[in-house]
């Protein structure tokens, strides 16, 4: 055994994470399968001198967060699906302000309540979100290793883009224990100045951040603004995993998420099929370039999803033939098995 | 090596606990591990289980769909998984409450993991009994990682639990000596 790795539940790994991110305020309220990270967070947050806030709703939650962002802190808010929809108002208000924050969404099923199952069919509303032109910065772990990564680098390029940042996971990966290796190490920009955040003008000339710009074109140009950002996040923080990729692959899965690693133990169980995997790490900006490239060698792509065919919508604008493509999607919580993906694969490979 | 196993009894006989132990074990001997529990609706008396994998693979989905080892407590456990049993699956009951069982398997061991655990005057370790029995039949983890994992995990719980708690696991394991 390795004496820097340690066996935590993915819920945990994201607390701990965020601590050694910085973060120093952390808001959130109560909602399965993402309570361990508020009840850690508790103790975390009171060790580290932050400051830790049970919120008496989702909409409060995000509107701290929103509050601390504006006075330049490092700060987080988690939930789960139901939660980060009554949240949209606040993370779109953030996104107009140009306001760093991170967002973990622990995924379970809907639509409505839903139950407490894992599921990803909150990937319309992380990866095309709420109201107005705007964008968030998605990053979509796939064991525990990476809820603790992503979760660390979320805050650094929160900060570099002054955008808010979406960890998008679900409930299996949230309750799961599993090693990983904490990294222990000082964020790159942890200590960069915030010239733009509203920390009391004694001194100096008074500053405004608001989302509400009602001159003539000044929201129009606001806009135009914020697109030269995305396109420039588009350009630089495209993220993505492939494996098994070969000169004379004849096919290639398509998933992210729990689905990516229950897609590895599929092509695992194939043996002699020619297949390989693409897994889309960040969903914005998504690799379309990248899977256009691959797509284009291969008889049949096939995507998994735990949902009904969201990610699906950018596979198809990546893809040049669609024909090609095969979908199969459990929804409302469901959760494939290794075997039943590669039941499906065989089915349509001997059409 | 790959070890799938799926726990399964009622809220308060430590079937998550149980769970977290073997996935700590696991990971003390440098192997892969995944635990996965049930949450949200369990509590005392509630249907409980929880799925561990240890390997020296990398591990892809932690829901265990086929198991290699099957720890029930109880009869409403048996009843739930009995149809994941086959000729290879090694099936532990806890026969004071496992009692209505079709034995058509021969790695199906029975023990009195309650009385046993009462005999001791240590009735929450029926868990730990039960492990003592599956460790010594499958055989897979070194005892010296078991006591380890048992300080551990009982660190800052009072001098004499560990002691009962490895007792409960000696008794379990001397049972299928």
């Amino acid at each position: 055994m390795e004496n820097n790795k340690i066996l935590i539940k993915g819920n945990h790994a994201i607390v701990e994470a965020a601590i050694d991110a910085g973060c120093r305020f952390y808001a959130g309220y109560p909602i399965t399968p993402q309570n361990e990270i508020p009840e850690y967070m508790s103790i975390k947050m009171k060790e580290a001198g932050g400051i830790f806030m049970q919120a008496e709703s989702e909409l409060i939650s995000i509107n701290l967060v929103y509050g601390a962002a504006v006075a330049g802190a490092r700060a987080m808010t988690t939930s789960s699906s139901p939660g980060i929809s009554l949240m949209q108002e606040g993370i779109s208000y953030m996104a107009g302000c140009e306001l760093p924050g991170v967002i973990v969404n622990v995924q379970r099923g809907g639509p409505g309540l839903g139950n407490i199952s894992p599921s990803q069919s909150d990937y319309f509303q992380a990866v095309k979100p709420g109201h107005g032109d705007y964008r968030l910065i998605v990053l979509a772990p796939y064991n525990t290793q990476e809820m603790y990564d992503f979760t660390f680098e979320a805050f650094d390029l929160a900060d570099k883009y002054r955008n808010p940042v979406m960890v998008l996971t679900d409930g299996l990966l949230g309750q799961i224990m599993e090693s990983i290796e904490l990294k222990r190490k000082t964020p790159e920009l942890l200590n960069q100045k915030k010239d733009w955040a509203l920390t009391g003008a004694k001194g100096r000339k008074g500053k405004r951040i608001v989302s509400l710009l009602m001159e003539p074109g000044v929201l129009e140009k606001h806009n135009f603004h914020l697109k030269e950002k995305y396109d420039l996040i588009r350009k630089t923080e495209k993220r993505f995993e492939k494996l098994g990729i070969t000169e004379d692959m004849e096919y290639l899965i398509v998933a992210f998420g729990t689905v990516a690693r229950i897609s590895k133990g599929a092509i695992k169980l194939s043996r002699d099929i020619k297949i390989g995997l693409f897994r889309p790490i960040t969903l914005f900006p998504f690799p379309y370039e990248e899977l256009k490239e691959i797509a284009r060698k291969v008889k049949k792509i096939f995507v998994f999803e735990m949902n009904l065919g969201q990610m699906l919508e950018d596979v198809k604008i990546a893809v040049e033939d669609s024909e090609k493509i095969e979908f199969y999607g459990r929804p409302g919580g469901g959760v494939p098995t290794s075997e039943e993906l590669l039941n499906f694969i065989l089915k349509r490979i001997q059409k | 090596m790959t070890e799938k196993v799926i726990i399964a009894g009622s809220g308060g006989q430590g079937v998550l606990t149980l769970g977290i132990f073997i996935a700590k074990i696991g990971f003390s001997e440098g192997k892969n591990v995944t635990w996965l529990p049930t949450y949200g609706a369990e509590k005392r008396g509630g249907f409980s289980f929880c799925y561990t994998v240890v390997s020296d693979e990398e591990i892809f989905s932690p829901v265990v769909e086929s198991p290699d080892t099957l720890i029930l407590f109880d009869q409403r456990a048996y009843d739930v998984y009995k149809e994941k049993i086959n000729q290879q699956t090694y099936v532990v009951v806890n026969s004071n409450l496992v009692k209505n069982i079709n034995k058509n398997n021969k790695n199906f061991f029975e023990i009195d993991a309650t009385k046993i655990a009462k005999e001791i005057n240590f009735i929450q370790a029926m868990n730990v009994v039960m492990f003592g029995a599956y460790f010594q039949l499958k055989k897979i983890f070194k005892i010296e990682t078991v006591y380890n994992v048992m300080k551990q995990m009982l660190k800052g719980k009072k001098e004499d639990t560990f002691l009962k708690n490895k007792i409960a696991f000696e008794k379990g394991m001397e049972f299928f000596k």
